[in-house]
């Protein structure tokens, strides 16, 4: 449906490294829920512009079902676009903003504030076509401008940060709700955020942007659990992943990952290349996959509690080095059900199938190859 | 306990300070405003001229105004000065500021055009009538006459001053009085969100209903402003005029002003002078709350209504 093939994007600026998209490729297919996500100044905006047509792109090309859009002008593309502002015509009433992309395609205004009241009512906003946008909150105004960008039927569904404005509670309302009415309209959505969480619940494939470039490109759950390379491991999750310098070692059979704490075993399955041997690698351990244990055996952590976080649902433990010969810290994620005391010592253990290991040396490839 | 019921109350020092900062600037006003104010409206019941004896007259003066035989002419003159001078200058000033703010943002050669504008309301007024007064001079010298001598060798040079007197004053006061609706214009322009234009463009809008739905919506209140202090500097001003032609030929650019101050200081008319410019007064108050009405100004200072 939607093809982006190396694009390109520098922003005209006196000093170099104005490059906001460096060779950017991407695939979405036709009904597909694609959020970009990223830190700010990643480029997912700039990409954003460039479907939209609001920019164009340096060099490399945008395909929309095999046609080459480059020059196509925004109004040609028949996108629909809900901005971060909402940017809702503010001397309109809420009829006339959504009938407004309408009216501009000459369509008759008896036709197009039927087709307005029929988008409203999707978004049940029907009961606010005479307001003007100042008399509406923040979440109504939201759903005005989603009806708006619906309103013409568009193939094509573009949203920049549609719910940073709007408070925590509400967000969750409003997430499930475009994804509900994508759903039900089947239109090919692409949504901007810088906010995880939105992304990895809303869509179907999440691709993760850095420096103008794509760092991974899957489902929600893959980038999660298999992320590829040391960015997209320690940008995902929250608390996030704790990572840690060691090297990698042959003891006989056996591969070992060796730290400044401790020596963790890697499992038979996971095993790494001979080339990796003796290497340095960041050895990266979500919060969750640390646990506690009870009986303490030989292959057993032993750091001291520093500081207790209570999040409602768990705690969050940060742990140090006992001895205080590292200024390591380890966070890790439990229960409420451990009655824990901060400086007492515990004995953590590591799940060995969820740790990952990032390559220090090639951009933090992820060294583990996944069954 | 007692002593802690008994509300709190203010020093008397206290209670004055603010007084105290507004004191200079308190007697600069009575000075200066409300002290001839009060001057104008009694002068306007007396027959105060050259000899400075005052004799209270009732209304004789304002009786006067209605059997002036020249008065028509005069309100006829003001009426056209003002609504011509307001008209196009409301038109330049918005036209500039929509080519520049919208269609050249952000470009050169629209900050060079604005800056150009701004000069004739940059220099002195003195100094800019000197250069209309040569561009229409009636001698051969004039710029005018020499452009139109080199198309006609055998035509006399025209005495522009006489044949289109207004023409040439309403000209001048639209040059120079454009700049200023133009930079709070450009000012309300520039301060439309960025992102409604994309929302137009995304949502196939012609340039057309960009102007009309987007920029001149929201033009409404400076264009208000503009409207009611341009009309009343149109109605109560009479310095280009005075400079350019003093009213010439005959009463042919008098506006009712620029006639009360030849009254007053000319011929010494002091209490006819100042009844004359109580009509401006009361002219340019009744014109205020017309438009005020016009543009429904109550609606700009309602609160909008937001609610979940």
């Amino acid at each position: 449906m939607i093809s982006l093939v190396n694009i390109v994007k520098d922003y005209d600026g006196k000093q170099m490294g104005s490059r906001a998209v460096d060779g950017l490729n991407l695939e979405i297919a036709k009904g597909e829920f694609v959020a970009l996500l990223g830190p700010s100044g990643c480029g997912k905006t700039t990409t954003l512009m460039m479907l939209a047509g609001l920019l164009k792109p340096t060099s490399g090309e945008i395909y929309f079902k095999d046609k080459l859009v480059n020059h196509v002008e925004p109004k040609d593309r028949n996108i629909g676009m809900v901005f971060q502002s909402y940017a809702l015509y503010p001397h309109l009433t809420v009829r006339d903003n959504i009938a407004f992309p309408l009216r501009e395609r000459k369509m008759a205004k008896k036709d197009a504030y039927e087709r307005a009241h029929a988008t409203s009512k999707i978004l049940q906003i029907d009961h606010l076509l005479d307001r003007k946008p100042s008399q509406l909150s923040g979440g109504q105004q939201q759903r005005v401008a989603m009806a708006r960008a619906l309103s013409k039927d568009p193939e094509i569904l573009l949203l920049d940060e549609p719910m940073s404005n709007l408070d925590s509670r509400l967000k969750l309302d409003v997430r499930d709700e475009i994804r509900k009415i994508q759903r039900k309209l089947g239109v090919t959505t692409i949504i901007v955020t810088h906010d995880q969480e939105e992304a990895l619940a809303i869509s179907d494939r999440v691709a993760i942007l850095n420096g103008g470039k794509i760092q991974q490109y899957a489902p929600p759950s893959e980038l999660f659990n298999h992320p590829s390379n040391l960015f997209v491991g320690s940008f995902l999750g929250n608390p996030p992943m704790n990572l840690i310098d060691g090297v990698v070692e042959t003891r006989g059979e056996q591969q070992w990952i060796k730290t400044m704490l401790f020596e963790l075993e890697i499992p038979q399955s996971r095993r790494l290349e001979e080339q990796h041997m003796g290497k340095e690698v960041k050895l990266g351990v979500r919060p969750h996959d640390l646990f506690i244990t009870e009986q303490p055996t030989e292959a057993a952590i032993k750091l001291q509690i520093d500081l207790i976080e209570h999040l409602g649902n768990g705690q969050l433990i940060k742990l140090t080095d006992p001895a205080g010969q590292s200024d390591m810290m380890i966070r890790l994620l439990t229960d409420n059900e451990k009655q824990l005391k901060e400086h007492e010592t515990l004995s953590v253990g590591i799940r060995p199938h969820k740790f990952h290991l990032f390559d220090m040396t090639d951009e933090g490839r992820n060294l583990l190859q996944f069954q | 306990m007692t002593l802690a019921k008994k509300a709190y109350k203010k020093p008397l020092a206290k209670k004055m300070y603010p007084y105290f900062f507004i004191m200079p600037f308190a007697l600069l006003v009575l000075v200066f405003f409300i002290l001839p104010a009060i001057a104008t409206i009694i002068m306007s019941f007396t027959d105060l001229n050259a000899s400075m004896k005052i004799n209270f007259v009732g209304f004789d003066n304002f009786k006067r105004i209605f059997s002036d035989y020249s008065m028509p002419q005069i309100l006829w003159n003001t009426v056209l000065f003002a609504v011509v001078t307001l008209v196009f200058s409301l038109f330049f000033g918005l036209f500039i500021s929509i080519a520049t703010q919208y269609f050249l943002k952000g470009k050169l050669t629209a900050v060079i055009y604005r800056v150009l504008w701004l000069i004739p309301s940059i220099i002195p007024a003195v100094v800019y009538v000197t250069f209309w007064k040569y561009l229409f001079d009636p001698t051969g010298d004039g710029l005018i006459n020499k452009v139109v001598h080199l198309f006609q060798p055998e035509g006399d040079p025209v005495s522009w001053f006489t044949k289109i007197a207004m023409a040439i004053v309403i000209i001048a006061t639209i040059v120079s009085t454009t700049s200023g609706g133009m930079i709070l214009l450009s000012a309300a322009i520039s301060s439309i969100p960025e992102d409604l234009y994309k929302a137009a463009k995304v949502d196939g809008a012609s340039e057309k209903s960009v102007i009309t739905k987007i920029i001149l919506p929201s033009l409404k209140w400076p264009l208000m402003y503009i409207t009611i202090s341009d009309l009343i500097g149109f109605v109560s001003s009479y310095f280009f005029i005075l400079l350019l032609t003093n009213g010439g030929p005959m009463r042919d650019t008098t506006t009712l002003s620029l006639y009360a101050y030849q009254q007053a200081f000319n011929l010494k008319y002091y209490g006819y002078g100042a009844a004359l410019s109580l009509l401006v007064v009361l002219i340019s108050l009744i014109l205020t709350l017309w438009l005020l009405r016009l543009f429904d100004f109550n609606e700009m200072i309602k609160p909008s209504r937001i609610e979940d």
